[in-house]
């Protein structure tokens, strides 16, 4: 029987993972919370070993037809592929843009995609350091990228991932922004690649203030530097600004402009250019010496190479309004649409008193996680976004997830795959947006069907204890025990058990059906679970 | 106003109801005499250059502003001339959107330019929730979507496909109004595996949770999709409606408006659908990206509008953007965010074929800090839409920092907004 309450346990699992199992509740129940998050707080550089073996066990297939042009043109594929593009540089996976339609096939551009994004569905199931992929997710939206803007910045997203997210997830703030600024995929994205010295491309200022750190509650408008608000919220770094105007947007665009990737340009006097490599560099031709002032803070004595860019990045990841934004947004993240004050008040707290440590982000989630009993109250106030509720589904029944190709393309009419949210400001963060009627549908439909792709992978019946395969209702508490852990309510209960034993139901599958009906019939009670309420939401 | 099945049913029950209803209750039962009208909501995302879709472009302060994008006069790409000045200044519409020119032409097109938020937001999140909310700055104490306050105003005893997103997601407009259903393709809109698994989740989620509720409309909506989609004609290939018609692109924009008036011609009670197209946001290499975004939006019109030629009586569709551009172009051959921008109004009850609004100039001292100057709020193009043609009883509830001050874009009967004493004493409906 089935305990009316989840514990909290789950609770607590189920709000920073892709999804509470009964051996994750188990093992946390042995060994304490605090333990728990002090193992996933301080994970190995990488992938853990079992993922990372996971990982390179997979291949998919490419196969493309080949084509003469005048570039030379290349041969036919057809093979069983791992995915080497996530472990390639810039200048490969650049080039293969460069290339595309030239000397390489456009196929080989998707393919680039279609490994990053089956990646992105392993390791959100698989991952042992569920914490630090549930804050990759987050960093990911926070500073998202949408693959169909920049075909040249868009191959190099496994980069992106590797290096400019992965690595700081739990890290410093600050050090994750500059290594964000100089990345391939948000230079192009954001065009600041392109910035020029004599009128610098305002794209990415603009975005690294509104998105990146203060927030758009921190937008002053086209205000004059002399009425920015009250005096001393950001003092302790000594900036006077409350926020940023208009000004500081061409302040910030010019003081960044000369950060940009190799692509040909003029990078010297007298006529030197730049490789096509694609890699960041410091271009002193593209730089404007325009910006004066930065949110009150003098910048025109900087006149090392990048001194005027790192002193906007200093300014704006040490604001107090990027404190409150970015951890307002973790801990919605984590709590749901209305977080408890409490939290955010240790978060943001946390995040200044840490600002300079190099695992300043770590120290956050621990006070979120374990400076107070908040992480185990109100459970289901946070509903799943589809990609959640998929992973979540195969998590709890115990499901190997390996790569598919359409990993790229399933989630993207919701825009809820890595990359295929278009705009830089990245999903929104609230339940509602998530209430409508195709949200629901999509998810439905690829919970109902997911588990007939082969590379979907587990068996029920296997799992299904041997003594129970007679009884309906033994089943049914079983899976929910399983998949929710907690009862349900009795009309959850009832039409379950009502559905086990009708035309399609499991006991159908048991007695008539073949294994592959038997395995249909399971998974399609799995998906119906996931369907539920109390499923929907962690 | 047409006779349809709904006011039929209406008006057989009606009588008894009327006798014992408030005046508030009889109001809005007005405003659904109505109800066969169709307003549709086209955001262009990511900051439409107006001064590029519909551009001054004989000023030589524009051509000298964007000496390697601007739109010419003359020459193989010049602008299309469009007839009838505004503000003594003649305009130049794109030329990739020869579609849009024979809609002005013929009378069911008209531009308002210089048009936008009245005040000034160069941000793209702040300035798109504003003008879905229906603010200016400064003005937050509205948390729904105007949409949303305009359909409370009006009765609540509506169909379940009235209201409906052609995105996958609800726009903010519609925040606070979980009725509207998201529909991005009419064909694919069913429960895989059919009714075995749909009725099992409807009955899984016959709860009042808001998440249940969303669930419930779901499958409701589906079931009459569906019932609906099995009526209409089969063409020559076997696929529904407008497959070999109207000469849709393969875009984004043309397969939303493409469902969009299958939708309509299901006749399931549309009153108000909302279509997003993004991909405005042209920081870069902005004549070769325009080319392609004209064409996509010109050409989808042209289609969708030739697709509901037998509605098109009873369709508005009102065409917005939350901000233009900069008027200098920058050194990426493209623009930064801006201010005024233009929108557009087709409708069978346009005046169109001409300019509305009042052009500020392009003049340093006219400028708002470097961008064209926002003179047509836009909320009164919206608002004399719905004044007109949907009869709303309460703009005071919509936009209720707005005077109602209509340009005239549209004909219709406005005398219950526009009469002083009738906006005062006509409660508002219940919401």
């Amino acid at each position: 029987m089935l305990t009316a309450e989840p514990s909290f346990e789950r609770i607590a699992l189920n709000r920073v993972t892709f999804g509470a199992r009964e051996v994750d509740e188990a093992y946390v129940q042995a060994i304490g919370w605090d333990t728990y998050v002090s193992e996933q707080l301080n994970p190995p550089s990488g992938d853990d070993n079992g993922l990372a073996a996971h990982l390179a066990s997979q291949t998919m297939k490419i196969t493309y037809r080949g084509q003469q042009t005048a570039q030379g043109g290349w041969p036919d594929v057809d093979e069983d592929r791992p995915l080497n593009y996530l472990t390639a540089d810039t200048e490969t996976l650049f080039k293969i843009a460069i290339d595309a339609g030239k000397t390489v096939s456009f196929a080989e551009q998707a393919r680039i995609q279609q490994e990053i994004a089956a990646a992105s569905w392993i390791r959100a199931a698989h991952a042992e350091f569920q914490i630090r992929e549930f804050m990759v997710d987050f960093w990911h939206n926070h500073f998202n990228i949408g693959r169909g803007d920049s075909q040249f910045g868009s191959a190099t997203l496994p980069v992106y991932d590797r290096e400019h997210i992965r690595p700081h997830a739990l890290g410093n703030f600050r050090e994750m922004l500059e290594s964000n600024a100089k990345s391939t995929a948000m230079l192009l994205y954001l065009d600041n690649a392109s910035s020029v010295a004599k009128l610098p491309n305002e794209n990415y200022g603009r975005e690294l203030l509104e998105l990146h750190t203060l927030g758009e509650d921190a937008y002053l408008g086209y205000s004059d530097p002399a009425d920015q608000g009250p005096v001393g919220l950001g003092s302790a770094i000594g900036v006077k600004s409350a926020g940023f105007s208009d000004l500081d947007v061409i302040a910030a665009s010019q003081a960044l402009s000369g950060w940009t990737v190799e692509f040909g340009q003029p990078n010297a006097l007298g006529g030197g250019r730049a490789p096509i490599t694609g890699n960041f560099f410091y271009n002193p031709l593209q730089h404007s010496s325009g910006a004066q002032k930065f949110m009150g803070v003098s910048l025109s004595g900087k006149t090392e190479p990048m001194a005027q860019g790192q002193a906007v990045l200093d300014i704006a990841a040490g604001h107090a309004s990027t404190a409150e934004f970015v951890c307002g947004k973790l801990v919605r993240r984590i709590f749901g649409d209305t977080p408890p004050k409490a939290v955010h008040n240790r978060a943001v707290a946390a995040w200044k008193q840490h600002q300079d440590a190099p695992d300043q982000i770590k120290r956050v989630m621990e006070t979120i996680l374990l400076g107070g009993p908040e992480v185990g109250q109100n459970p289901t106030a946070k509903i799943r976004r589809p990609f959640e509720r998929i992973i979540a589904l195969f998590r709890t029944t115990d499901t190997v997830v390996n790569a598919h190709p359409w990993m790229a393309y399933l989630l993207e009419p919701l825009k809820d795959g890595l990359f295929t949210w278009p705009a830089p400001n990245g999903r929104p963060d609230i339940n509602g947006y998530w209430f409508s009627t195709t949200a629901n549908l999509t998810t439905w439909n690829l919970c109902l069907w997911l588990f007939y792709l082969k590379e979907i992978s587990t068996s029920f019946a296997n799992q299904t204890p041997l003594d129970i395969q007679d009884s309906p209702t033994q089943m049914v508490e079983f899976w929910l025990g399983r998949m929710i852990g907690y009862e349900p309510s009795e009309q959850v209960v009832n039409t379950l058990i009502d559905d086990a034993i009708g035309p399609a139901g499991i006991m159908t599958g048991l007695n008539w059906g073949s294994a592959a009906d038997i395995e249909s019939s399971f998974a399609r009670l799995a998906a119906l679970i996931s369907t539920t309420e109390e499923f929907s939401f962690r | 106003m047409r006779l349809t099945r709904r006011n039929l049913l209406l008006g057989a029950s009606g009588g008894a109801f009327m006798a014992t209803m408030g005046p508030g209750l009889r109001v809005s039962m007005a405003a659904d005499s109505k109800s066969d009208e169709i307003l549709v909501v086209l955001f262009a995302r990511g900051g439409a250059d107006g001064l590029q879709l519909v551009a001054p472009a004989d000023d030589a302060a524009y051509q000298q502003a964007r000496p390697s994008i601007a739109v010419k006069v003359n020459g193989t790409s010049a602008g299309l001339p469009l007839a009838n000045s505004l503000s003594g200044v003649d305009f130049f519409l794109n030329p990739d959107a020869p579609e849009l020119n024979n809609l002005y032409s013929s009378g069911d097109l008209a531009f308002i330019h210089a048009a936008g938020v009245p005040t000034e937001n160069r941000s793209h999140f702040k300035s798109m929730d504003m003008m879905e909310r229906g603010l200016a700055d400064n003005e937050n104490n509205l948390t729904s979507g105007w949409l949303t306050r305009h359909l409370q105003t009006l009765s609540q005893d509506r169909p379940l496909l009235s209201t409906v997103s052609t995105a996958s997601n609800n726009p903010i407009s519609l925040l606070g109004y979980p009725q509207a259903v998201s529909i991005p393709d009419v064909k694919d809109f069913n429960v895989a595996g059919g009714d075995v698994n749909a009725d099992v989740i409807a009955a899984l989620n016959s709860g009042s949770s808001p998440y249940q509720q969303v669930a419930q409309q779901t499958l409701e909506a589906i079931n009459t999709v569906q019932t609906k989609l099995e009526g209409l004609p089969e063409t020559d290939n076997g696929d529904s409606l407008s497959e070999n018609g109207p000469a849709y692109t393969n875009g984004p924009l043309s397969k939303a408006l493409k469902n969009l008036a299958t939708l309509i011609k299901m006749d399931v009670g549309l009153d108000v659908a909302t279509v997003d197209h993004g991909g405005w946001d042209h920081h870069n290499n902005l004549v070769n990206e325009f080319r392609g975004q004209m064409t996509e939006l010109s050409q989808s019109l042209g289609a969708f509008w030739e697709d509901v030629a037998d509605y098109k009586d009873r369709i508005s569709l009102v065409f917005m953007t939350e901000f233009g551009r900069r008027l200098n172009e920058n050194a990426s051959n493209g623009t930064d965010h801006g201010s005024g921008s233009v929108m557009m109004v087709l409708s069978g009850n346009a005046n169109g074929g001409q300019m509305y609004g009042d052009w500020p100039g392009l003049k340093a001292a006219n400028l708002d800090n470097g961008d064209l100057a926002v003179t047509t709020d836009y909320r009164q193009v919206i608002a004399e839409i719905l004044a007109k043609r949907h009869n709303s009883p309460s703009l005071e509830t919509v936009f209720p920092t707005v005077t109602y001050a209509p340009l005239g874009i549209v004909n219709g009967d406005d005398t219950l907004v526009a009469s002083p004493t009738v906006a005062t004493t006509t409660p508002v409906s219940a919401s």
